[in-house]
C-alpha cells in the first residue's frame, strides 16, 4: 500500500549557476557591459513591455589607468540604481601613484544587492558619478526578465 | 488511482540569486546603506511590528580618504540586537611611496534573525582620520513564526 500521507522533499537542483543557466535557456537571460574613462552610465539595461525584471549579478573593476602623476587620485565612486534610486556604492581610491611609488591594485567590486526587481520600462544600470584622471572603470550587469507577475522562481 | 494524499516533491533550482529575487517578488526586502567619516552607525534596519527580520547580506568598504596617511584601527561590527556578532578591523595604506587599494569585507554571519522592534546594524566603533567607509545590509522578512523556507 503507498504512503498516502508522507509529505515528499523538494529536490533542490544547482545553485545560482543553475539558476541562471536555466534563465538562458529559457531566453529570459540579458547582459550589458561598459567601459569608462570618465564619469556617465557604465551599463544600463531597461525591462521591456511587459516584463519584470530582476538583477542577478553587478560588477565594476576600478584600474589605474597608467598616467604618471605625483599626486594623490580623488575618490572614485560608482553606483547601482534600480529605478534610478541608489541601492548601492562601490568607492575606490589610489594614492601617491606617482613615477616611484609602487601603485595599487585594481579592485574588483561585486555588488551584494542582488535580486531586485523594476516593473517595464524601468531601469537598472551602473552609473559612474566620479572619476579622477587616473583611473578608469569597467561594469557590468546581468538580469533576467520574467512575464509581469509572474513569481521568478515559478 | 492516483496518489492524492502525497504532497508532491517540488523541484527547486537555484541558490541565493533564486531565494532574494523570490523575497522581493513578495515584497519582503529591505536593506539600508550609510557612509560615515567617523565612528557611529553605518546601516541599520529595525524589524517591523509581526515580523522576523533575517539578515541577507551585510558589507562595507575601507578607503583612504587621501590625507596621506596609513589609515588603521578600522573597526566595523556586525551586530544582532544590539550583540556584536562579528568584527572587521581593516587598515588601509597611503603614504609618499605608494598607497593601497580600498578593501572590501563581506560579512559572514548572515542568516542571523531579529524579533519584531530589534535591530541588525553595522556600527562603525573605530575610524582612522584617514579613512572613511561605505556600508551596506540587506534584510528579508517574515511573518513572525514564519519558516524563511517555503
Amino acid at each position: 500500500m503507498p504512503d498516502l500521507f508522507t509529505a515528499v522533499p523538494p529536490k533542490i537542483i544547482g545553485g545560482d549557476v543553475a539558476y541562471l543557466a536555466k534563465k538562458e535557456f529559457d531566453g529570459k537571460l540579458r547582459t550589458d557591459e561598459g567601459f569608462l574613462s570618465a564619469t556617465g552610465d557604465l551599463a544600463t539595461l531597461t525591462a521591456n513591455t511587459g516584463k519584470d525584471m530582476y538583477l542577478a549579478r553587478a560588477k565594476c573593476v576600478f584600474h589605474t589607468n597608467g598616467s604618471s602623476s605625483a599626486t594623490n587620485a580623488a575618490n572614485d565612486r560608482v553606483e547601482l540604481l534600480i529605478n534610478a534610486v541608489i541601492v548601492e556604492t562601490a568607492k575606490y581610491t589610489q594614492s601617491n601613484i606617482g613615477n616611484n611609488s609602487p601603485g595599487v591594485m585594481a579592485l574588483e567590486y561585486e555588488f551584494k544587492n542582488v535580486g531586485h526587481k523594476v516593473a517595464a520600462s524601468q531601469v537598472i544600470k551602473l552609473e559612474v558619478v566620479s572619476l579622477d584622471s587616473e583611473t578608469d572603470v569597467e561594469g557590468f550587469i546581468e538580469v533576467w526578465e520574467e512575464d509581469t507577475g509572474v513569481d521568478p522562481s515559478a | 488511482m492516483p496518489d492524492i494524499f502525497t504532497t508532491r516533491a517540488t523541484t527547486v533550482i537555484g541558490g541565493d540569486i533564486a531565494f532574494l529575487s523570490k523575497k522581493e517578488f513578495d515584497g519582503k526586502i529591505v536593506t539600508d546603506e550609510g557612509f560615515l567619516g567617523a565612528t557611529g552607525t553605518l546601516c541599520t534596519l529595525t524589524a517591523n511590528t509581526g515580523k522576523d527580520m533575517y539578515l541577507a547580506r551585510a558589507k562595507i568598504i575601507v578607503h583612504n580618504n587621501l590625507v596621506n596617511q596609513v589609515a588603521f584601527n578600522n573597526v566595523i561590527q556586525l551586530q544582532q540586537n544590539a550583540v556584536v556578532l562579528e568584527t572587521a578591523e581593516i587598515s588601509v595604506g597611503s603614504g609618499t611611496v605608494g598607497g593601497s587599494s580600498a578593501v572590501v569585507y563581506e560579512f559572514k554571519n548572515i542568516g542571523q534573525k531579529v524579533l519584531a522592534s530589534q535591530v541588525i546594524r553595522l556600527e562603525c566603533t573605530g575610524l582612522s582620520a584617514n579613512a572613511d567607509v561605505v556600508g551596506f545590509i540587506k534584510c528579508f522578512e517574515e511573518d513572525t513564526g514564519e519558516s524563511p523556507t517555503p
